[in-house]
């Protein structure tokens, strides 16, 4: 059978944004092809959250000449570890340069479902503090956008999402629609009261805002504590696309997922000004192809979707397509991983946290 | 419910739309049905007389009481698997000749090899070592007292390495992670703060 090439839309990425894209265009009606540039996952056989220790070759501690010589960069990421190395690439077929001076750890993970396998859960909302804070230093231009623009949006991702939390009524940290928190440990409600002792209202610990259903939400489950979300879950109680987007794209009968579909570049017509198409490379056959689409949604990852903008050059546009500006590839940001603090409490050693909870406590900042 | 029926209820849950407790119960229950792997191969790099010290010392370290110890849990093959794939060529030589010297101190202070002495003999050995490595960790200590941040591991002290792999091995085995640390895949339920001895422990086939 020939492979369709015609869509209503295109999706570039199956990650934590092409699931969305792919969500939200296909409840919408629209015959939606969502290209995935690598391998399909299964979540019956490639999660292993339940896999313990000791059936690991290494008891957990890393095959480490392999990671030394094919992902020295993924594994420094404390994710890529000896069950899930797996939803990372490898180093050796995925090499770029950086300024020596500019070292970049680019954590990257090409299967279906992207890095929202393996991130780390988290979520908080932007304030207007955040919206604002260039205009208050000086930097750059006004954004021509405020919370309250945002906030219903929000609403409708959280709705879907599952945020456990706890509101709080801080200005700088707006509340999301949650679910209820997460309880702290003994050693944490010691802080939580010490920081309430010595700073007052206007600081405050609390639990981690997170994407992990603590009550059965929108037809997944909830969470039963086994503790390394990053392995996948097979209740499908934390958000990623696999779990969560993707399935309900798929149930709408409107989506078409190719895995092993690398892009290389957008397709512009320049008589609607439009994109139009999606030129692909099959990483199984190496042959090019062409899917044509009225919209093209480009949710490749911070860097490569830049990298399949500067790719899709025309005559008219030398500089790749959206980059009339010359910022295409300048000022990015990718996903921000790790941070923060450990501390040893005293007291409370008659205490143990049962179960193994996927979020810390935080502090988020006060308010100048 | 058979083995057979419970790993297949637990490589269908994500089928199912929600995995309320007899779901996580059986999944709970296959996964203690998997058992772990054996590992009965002749050492690789261990020679046989390196191998039955390692042993001695493991059982030393972690001897079998209650609950299982070092030998019961296969330290010593743990070690010859990181010895021979996942050390490097010094820190292998640094392992093997700190097992060397524990023999010629032996041989010093009771004239025969570390496997061949009586436990009592074996225990003052350790011991001696336990303080070299405590005086060691002591002086690491004050080196680096002005400075910032952690003090920097004791990889290069053999005892430390034998007493942290033995500790690794024992705690990442079914019986050390189950039967010592009451460790459970799917716990039986979540409470941050919980009193000490309330943990119910594995579920028992």
């Amino acid at each position: 059978m020939k492979e369709e090439t015609v869509y209503d839309a295109i999706v570039v990425g199956s990650g934590i944004t092409g699931g969305w894209a792919a969500k939200e265009l296909t409840e919408k009606g629209l015959k939606t092809l969502v290209l995935e540039a690598g391998r399909s996952i299964v979540p019956e056989q490639d999660y292993v959250e339940h896999v313990p220790a000791w059936e690991m070759k290494f008891r957990g501690m890393r095959d480490r000449k392999l990671q030394l010589e094919d992902q020295p960069i993924q594994s420094t990421c404390y994710a890529c570890d000896e069950w899930s190395s797996k939803f990372f690439v490898s180093d050796k077929e995925h090499p770029y340069t950086t300024d020596a001076d500019k070292p970049f750890r680019w954590i990257r993970g090409r299967q279906v479902g992207g890095r929202s396998i393996v991130w780390g859960r988290q979520s908080y909302r932007w304030s207007d503090l955040d919206f604002e804070a260039n205009l208050r230093d000086g930097i750059g231009i006004d954004w021509p956008i405020r919370y309250a623009d945002i906030a219903p949006w929000y609403d409708y991702v959280e709705d879907f999402v599952g945020i456990t939390g706890e509101a709080l009524g801080l200005p700088q940290l707006p509340d999301s629609k949650f679910l209820p928190p997460m309880e702290l440990t003994c050693a944490e409600k010691v802080v939580r009261e010490a920081v309430a002792k010595y700073f007052g209202p206007e600081r405050v610990l609390t639990i981690g805002r997170t994407a992990v259903l603590t009550q059965d939400h929108r037809g997944r489950s909830a969470c039963h504590y086994c503790g390394p979300c990053e392995r996948g879950c097979i209740t499908r109680s934390y958000f990623s696309s696999l779990n969560a987007t993707l399935p309900a794209a798929e149930k709408t009968g409107k989506m078409t997922l190719r895995p092993y579909s690398v892009v290389h570049s957008v397709g512009f017509d320049p008589r609607t000004r439009k994109a139009n198409a999606v030129r692909v490379i099959d990483a199984k056959t190496r042959g090019t192809m062409e899917f044509r689409a009225k919209i093209v949604f480009l949710c490749a990852s911070a860097l490569e979707s830049v990298r399949i903008l500067l790719n899709s050059s025309t005559t008219e546009f030398p500089g790749g397509l959206a980059n009339s500006s010359g910022e295409l590839g300048h000022n990015l940001m990718d996903h921000i991983k790790a941070g923060g603090a450990v501390a040893t409490i005293p007291g409370n050693e008659d205490r143990m946290p049962l179960g193994r909870r996927q979020t810390e406590s935080t502090c988020p900042d006060s308010v100048m | 419910m058979n083995r057979r029926e419970a790993l297949r209820l637990l490589a269908t849950g994500a089928a199912l739309p929600l995995a309320h407790q007899p779901l996580l119960a059986a999944m709970r229950k296959a996964r203690t049905l998997v058992g772990g792997r054996a590992t009965s191969a002749a050492p690789r790099t261990l020679s046989e007389h390196q191998d039955a010290t390692v042993k001695t010392m493991a059982e030393l370290i972690l001897p079998k009481t209650e609950t299982p110890g070092a030998t019961d849990v296969g330290a010593s093959e743990f070690i010859d698997l990181l010895l021979t794939e996942w050390y490097d060529e010094p820190e292998r030589a640094m392992f093997l000749n700190g097992l060397a010297d524990v023999d010629a101190r032996s041989r010093s202070l009771f004239s025969k090899d570390f496997v061949d002495c009586p436990p009592l003999d074996q225990a003052d050995i350790l011991t001696a070592l336990g303080e070299e490595m405590t005086e060691e960790a002591a002086r690491v200590r004050d080196q680096t007292r002005h400075g910032r941040g952690a003090a920097p591991a004791l990889s290069h002290n053999f005892y430390s390495t034998m007493r942290r792999l033995t500790l690794t091995a024992y705690y990442t085995s079914e019986a050390g992670a189950t039967a010592e640390l009451h460790f459970e895949i799917i716990p039986d339920r979540h409470d941050s703060c919980a009193e000490v001895g309330t943990s119910k422990g594995p579920e028992r086939q």
